[in-house]
């Protein structure tokens, strides 16, 4: 029996003709296809593209009208591009991976409208990516916490009894403080116990004391040598005895080091109970940096969740190293499974657009409108194989509105195990948006004036600063908030009271600067704020309820002392006792070892240094 | 009319001028068609194979009809089986040559599903094989001539897809 069936090459011929025909007529059609799917499962919203066009002898590819949807605004394009045009790496496409040397962008616009709702149907949206690191992002800034601007506890009877023990940090931490404590005393007394020196030191003085009166002459050779052997036996267990003593010194000195920065702690969350303390009977901080973080903190947190989100959404989409990395397989009939990719250094990534420069517009007559050139470098799903970070740079060259000077360049460094981002934006002369002060029953119209934005990412921690400055600042009383007229003078303490001392305070105010800094972890970070708005409010605060804040101040204190004292004296005699009990035993028996050796060494250079000429 | 195309199927690749053998290997090789996510190239160059090769083509569509459902149903398994390959410790070396070597990338073997069916397919070749042999065989001794008897059986053959297909089995073989 035959085993090739020759006759089948004409099918085959023809099977193979068919398949390179349909690649010819359909791969256009299957790139543009394939950059609208994956574009729009990766963005959570529709991504819609024109055409592509593939020229493999040029090696080059056209993509044109790719408009991608912003997926919190279905009627708005994130962005859109007229044409983007790539010089692509062949090999690489032959191991199905896509190399661009070049990009050069062409009418690249951003919030451009739509005609049609770029929404995706309900049950796919769940699994957008974008809309989990907004989620991720939105976590983070609930952890962050803004003081108020309530003064309602003024002017009436505080009830100091409502701050219970339960709910300081202080008791809680003092009471770990103490057990740790009484944890390590029993550890150490059992290894004191199990080290015991005594033996040493009294064998090692018994023998300094039998030694002591000996006459070298009268022991002859073979009595020297024998005393020598018993001081060099007993000098070696002392020896013994002190290292065991020294490695338990260091263990008792490192662990009473930490407890004692644990109580050091205390003083600190003694200070934030006060805070909380006060927050509870509604008595704010008259501090400026806690009266700006109450106006502008909603402000800050507004602008902070884009940035996170952006944080994370670079996290997921460029991940670090070069570890096998998981990604959900193609939507098919069949199940997807899960698809790996087995990144290798000094090899394509998967995707990869070398350099990119173009134009692009900013729409409407906002602050950012206009023109602008861009540069981008590295872009990669797999930084680690290609070895380089990715830069980038946008500034406008032409503004519909105003300025000047807009500059926005970053860096996002992948190549590592651990992830290094960092932006920076400069915004001179340009028109600012207004604040809702809602705290202060106003709004601030910072009009023209000055942004400087710095953000950097350093694997889980994140340090940022947003820094905003006019000097021609408009300032309007909102509706519902401003003073009474007829009805009289509203009562100390009140939302009218607060709002119409506020309004006095900054309502002349010209120059206004707030500057926001954010620390900590990705996942709960901290926000300072700073502004010579919340300057003016607390010294205006001060002059009006100084007194009355302080007796309540007073009391509050008074009342979070009875209720941390005893914890935090507990805590601190146990330190005490530690410091005075193991640890001085510990030390004290290393001293009087130290005395036993250098006694047995000065017998046995005698022992062995009195007869010229031997040595045993 | 799916189900007929299979019943056609199944009477054309049985009573085919093959051998058991042939009817057999074009089984075991169809069946990765139905095993494996289609679109994919270790598919096409199979599909070449069997072109090629001097197997049953009634047999090769049998095997792919039927191990269709069966793909369908195994996911589960095979999406178990690839993953337990591709996240193994000691063959991280390959799949990263694999992965980054020209044209193996378009087989998908880096998909769970994919990987994972195409390895239960060749663990399954000869059982497959040896199976359809002995149905093959057993089937031409003991049913053949009572169901060339039946009038279900009369009109699969006399229907035009049948017809054509005798027409064109000169290139059988």
């Amino acid at each position: 029996m035959k085993v090739f069936r020759w006759r089948a090459l004409v099918p085959l011929g023809i099977f193979t003709l068919a398949v390179v025909l349909g690649w010819t007529l359909f791969v256009d059609r299957l790139i543009r296809l394939g950059i609208e799917a994956g574009g729009t499962a990766a963005v959570g919203a529709r991504v819609d593209l024109q055409s592509a066009r593939l020229r493999l002898f040029q090696a080059s590819l056209v993509l044109r009208g790719l408009a991608v949807t912003n997926p919190r605004a279905p009627m708005t394009n994130l962005f859109e591009v007229d044409e983007l045009n790539m010089d692509i790496h062949l090999r690489a496409l032959l191991e199905k991976k896509f190399v661009a040397e070049t990009m050069a962008v062409r009418g690249l616009r951003f919030g451009t409208p739509r005609r049609t709702s770029g929404a995706l149907p309900e049950k796919s949206k769940v699994a957008a990516p974008a809309a989990s690191d907004r989620s991720a992002a939105e976590d983070g800034a609930h952890h962050v916490h803004l003081p108020s601007l309530d003064l309602q506890g003024l002017g009436k009877v505080v009830n100091v009894a409502g701050v219970s023990p339960e709910s300081l940090h202080t008791i809680a931490q003092a009471r770990q403080v103490a057990a740790k404590g009484d944890s390590l005393e029993g550890i150490w007394t059992r290894q004191l116990a199990a080290a015991d020196p005594r033996p040493a030191i009294d064998s090692g003085k018994a023998l300094v004391a039998r030694l002591g009166n000996t006459d070298l002459r009268r022991l002859g050779l073979a009595g020297a040598r024998d005393a020598a052997n018993s001081v060099r036996a007993t000098l070696n267990a002392v020896k013994v005895s002190r290292d065991r003593l020294t490695t338990l010194q260091r263990s008792v000195a490192a662990q009473t080091d930490s407890l004692r920065l644990r109580a050091a702690a205390l003083d600190r969350a003694r200070t934030e109970d006060y805070a909380y303390a006060r927050r509870q009977v509604q008595v704010p901080s008259l501090d400026p940096k806690d009266i700006s973080a109450a106006l502008f903190g909603p402000a800050v947190l507004e602008r902070l969740v884009p940035a996170l989100s952006w944080t994370h959404t670079a996290q997921r989409t460029v991940p670090t190293g070069l570890a096998p990395q998981r990604r959900a397989g193609p939507q098919r009939a069949r199940m997807a499974g899960t698809t790996v990719a087995f990144p290798k250094t000094h090899r394509y990534p998967s995707l990869l657009i070398e350099f990119a420069e173009g134009t692009f517009a900013l729409a409407g007559r906002t602050t950012m409108a206009g023109d602008y050139i861009a540069r981008l470098t590295g872009l990669t799903t797999e930084p680690a194989v290609y070895g380089k970070p990715l830069t980038f740079l946008a500034q406008r060259s032409g503004a519909v509105a105003g300025p000047e000077h807009i500059r926005v360049a970053g860096a996002l460094d992948h190549t590592g195990e651990v992830p290094r981002d960092s932006v920076t934006a400069d915004l001179n002369g340009v028109r600012l948006p207004a604040f809702d002060l809602a705290a202060a029953g106003a709004r601030m119209d910072l009009r023209t004036g000055t942004v400087g934005i710095a953000l950097l990412r350093f694997g889980d921690s994140v340090r940022g600063r947003w820094l905003v400055r006019s000097d021609s600042v408009g300032w309007t009383q909102l509706r519902d908030s401003a003073a009474p007229g007829s009805a009289g003078a509203p009562a100390i303490g009140s939302r009218a009271w607060v709002n119409a001392l506020v309004w006095r305070a900054v309502s002349s105010l010209r120059n206004v600067q707030v500057e926001a800094v954010i620390s900590g972890r990705l996942a709960s970070p901290s926000v300072d704020v700073s502004s010579n708005v919340g300057g003016a409010v607390a010294g205006a605060l001060r002059q009006a309820v100084a007194g009355e804040v302080a007796r309540v101040e007073a009391q509050v204190k008074a009342r979070v002392d009875s209720l941390v004292d005893q914890q935090v004296g507990a805590a601190r005699a146990k330190l005490a006792a530690l410091n005075t009990g193991p640890l001085k035993v510990v030390t004290d028996d290393q001293a009087q070892l130290d005395g036993v050796e250098a006694q047995l060494q000065q017998k046995l250079r005698s022992l062995t240094g009195g007869l010229p000429g031997i040595h045993f | 009319m799916l189900f007929l195309k299979l019943i056609q199927q199944l009477v054309k690749a049985l009573n085919s001028e093959g051998t058991p053998g042939q009817v057999a290997a074009g089984v075991a090789l169809g069946a990765v068609f139905g095993l494996t996510p289609l679109l994919n190239l270790h598919n096409v160059v199979l599909f070449g194979c069997a072109l090629i090769l001097n197997v049953s083509m009634p047999g090769v569509f049998l095997g792919w009809a039927v191990a269709v459902p069966v793909g369908f149903a195994l996911d589960p398994l095979f999406d178990a089986v690839g993953s337990r390959l591709l996240l193994a410790p000691g063959l991280q070396g390959m799949w990263t040559t694999l992965y980054n070597a020209p044209v193996v990338p378009f087989t998908n073997f880096n998909n769970t599903v994919v990987l994972g069916s195409f390895v239960v397919w060749v663990v399954a070749f000869l059982p497959i094989f040896f199976l359809a042999r002995w149905g093959v065989t057993r089937y031409r001794a003991t049913l053949l001539e009572r169901l060339r008897r039946m009038r279900f059986f009369q009109a699969v053959t006399a229907s035009g897809w049948y017809t054509t297909y005798k027409s064109l089995a000169g290139w059988r073989s």
